[in-house]
């Protein structure tokens, strides 16, 4: 596998997301259809039950409203569109949305858990294929299905999606979040991936859930140490790509100039102390709820999509990201190139933008010290 | 005569003419194309119904000021291209439209 192929852009794909942060363009968007899902994910940032969603103070999206957004998104010129969760195969309305998105011309991406995509499901898609599904693998085994997703035959039904989806064509792509409760299964789920030939982006970085906590709040919140998480995120990529590569990343992080895959795939690493990602630039997101923000992983600024068109939230947005400030700590960091903190992990790590997001510190310090360790060792 | 497939949109997106896959052209297409504003005029008027080379070349001559050669030089090349992505098709004459019962 090659590292380049798992945050592979097209040139076509740039150059229009080029054009539309200098034109102010929303290109690409995601609907969070529901936050309601079949897994119950220790590490999840938006999970909730269909109870606290009837007891929430704001209402969920109906079809009917979701459809009025995104055709005047498509007014504004949308053409990516990402369709996320909870599970959106679980909501009664995806079936609907989805055929409308594709038949009105967006590139429809879809994030999903695998589980109950079946044999009809499958058909279904082949008529009107995403461009992508990006199934989320848990583990590698139903024991770790149960026991960090509370779904005990969970990897059975993903992998046997998995497996259909690829004979009928549909593109798939495979994404991880490494924890604590599935990290002894990397190196099976590195190669469920291998076998089928599938791309798979390991994440060891966990969001603390500002959404379902409130930001800055990194307690009682499971997920790997720093000094893990750089661990795992270097021993993930020597599983992924062999020694040779391996070396070449270690020797990049050691000397500082390794580019670190952000973990969102339109991210960037910011360089002028503004949001220079293209989140409220050229991307936007709506909440399950009728919110929209720069980001999924952050809950401001944002902008009640239910009050106005969605020309005018997305002006506003705009205006609002533009505020946002990044720590000049972090500017100046002679780290910077290493580590890939962005606003949303600042805010979502410490409660502000210009926070010093003190967790990716010790993670990239741990990663270039095992880094020089090794390289060491091999005389290198 | 010439017919375009039905699975495929032409949307506009930031000055830049594309047509965008939608049904099981995904699957041959893997993503999108970018069409000149040549290109364009063909798509719309292959969108309007079967048509032949000639018809193509005739609108295109309409729209811009180029001579005839220029044109159906710049047609055989949009169809050739367009065929192998199996975005258009030769059909007959008196063939029934897609999705006509």
């Amino acid at each position: 596998m090659d590292p380049s192929e798992v945050k592979y852009e097209a040139p076509l794909t740039k150059h229009l997301f080029r054009k539309a942060t200098s034109r102010g363009m929303p290109l690409s968007g995601t609907i969070e259809v529901s936050p309601v899902c079949n897994f119950n994910c220790r590490m999840c940032y938006v999970r909730k039950s269909p109870q606290e969603v009837a007891a929430g103070e704001r209402r969920m999206l109906e079809v009917g409203d979701r459809l009025r957004i995104a055709a005047q998104a498509r007014d504004a010129g949308a053409l990516y569109m990402l369709i996320t969760g909870g599970e959106p195969f679980l909501w009664p309305g995806f079936c609907i949305l989805y055929e409308e998105l594709v038949r009105s011309g967006f590139l429809v991406t879809v994030n999903t858990n695998g589980s109950l995509i079946d044999k009809d499901t499958v058909e279904w898609l082949k008529k009107l294929p995403p461009v992508r599904l990006n199934i989320t693998l848990y583990g590698a085994s139903d024991e770790t299905y149960g026991r960090l997703c509370r779904s005990p035959q969970g990897f059975t039904k993903t992998a046997a999606a998995v497996d259909m989806l690829r004979a009928a064509g549909v593109p798939v792509k495979l994404n991880c979040s490494l924890t604590p409760e599935n990290a002894e299964d990397l190196e099976a789920m590195i190669a469920f991936a291998g076998e089928r030939d599938l791309i798979i982006e390991v994440n060891t970085y966990m969001f603390p859930p500002v959404r379902r906590c409130g930001s800055g709040k990194t307690e009682d919140f499971e997920r790997f140490t720093p000094e893990e998480a750089a661990y795992y995120h270097i021993k993930r990529y020597r599983l992924q790509y062999g020694e040779e590569r391996y070396a070449d990343f270690l020797a990049g992080l050691r000397d500082g100039c390794a580019r670190i895959e952000g973990l969102d795939e339109y991210c960037t690493d910011p360089l002028d102390g503004k949001v220079s990602c293209r989140a409220g630039k050229a991307a936007w997101w709506i909440t399950y709820d009728g919110l929209m923000t720069p980001c999924g992983m952050i809950d401001r600024p944002s902008v009640d999509i239910t009050k106005d068109s969605f020309a005018a939230c997305w002006e506003k947005l705009r205006e609002e990201t533009d505020k946002l400030r990044l720590s000049g700590v972090c500017q100046r960091c002679e780290s910077r190139s290493v580590c890939h903190s962005c606003a949303a992990m600042a805010y979502a790590e410490t409660g502000t933008t210009e926070g010093i997001p003190r967790y990716l510190c010790k993670m990239t310090r741990e990663m270039q010290r095992l880094a020089a360790e090794y390289l060491r060792a091999k005389e290198l | 005569m010439l017919r375009a497939c039905k699975d495929v949109i032409l949307r506009e997106i930031a000055g830049e003419y594309i047509l965008v896959p939608a049904g099981e052209a995904a699957l041959k297409l893997h993503g999108m194309i970018t069409v000149s504003e040549s290109g364009y005029v063909i798509w719309q008027k292959l969108c309007e119904g079967d048509c032949s080379e000639g018809e193509l070349v005739k609108s295109l001559c309409a729209e811009y000021e180029v001579d005839g050669e220029t044109a159906a030089a710049d047609v055989r090349e949009f169809v050739c291209r367009l065929s192998e992505l199996g975005l258009v098709s030769e059909v007959a004459a008196d063939a029934p439209c897609e999705g006509a019962v």
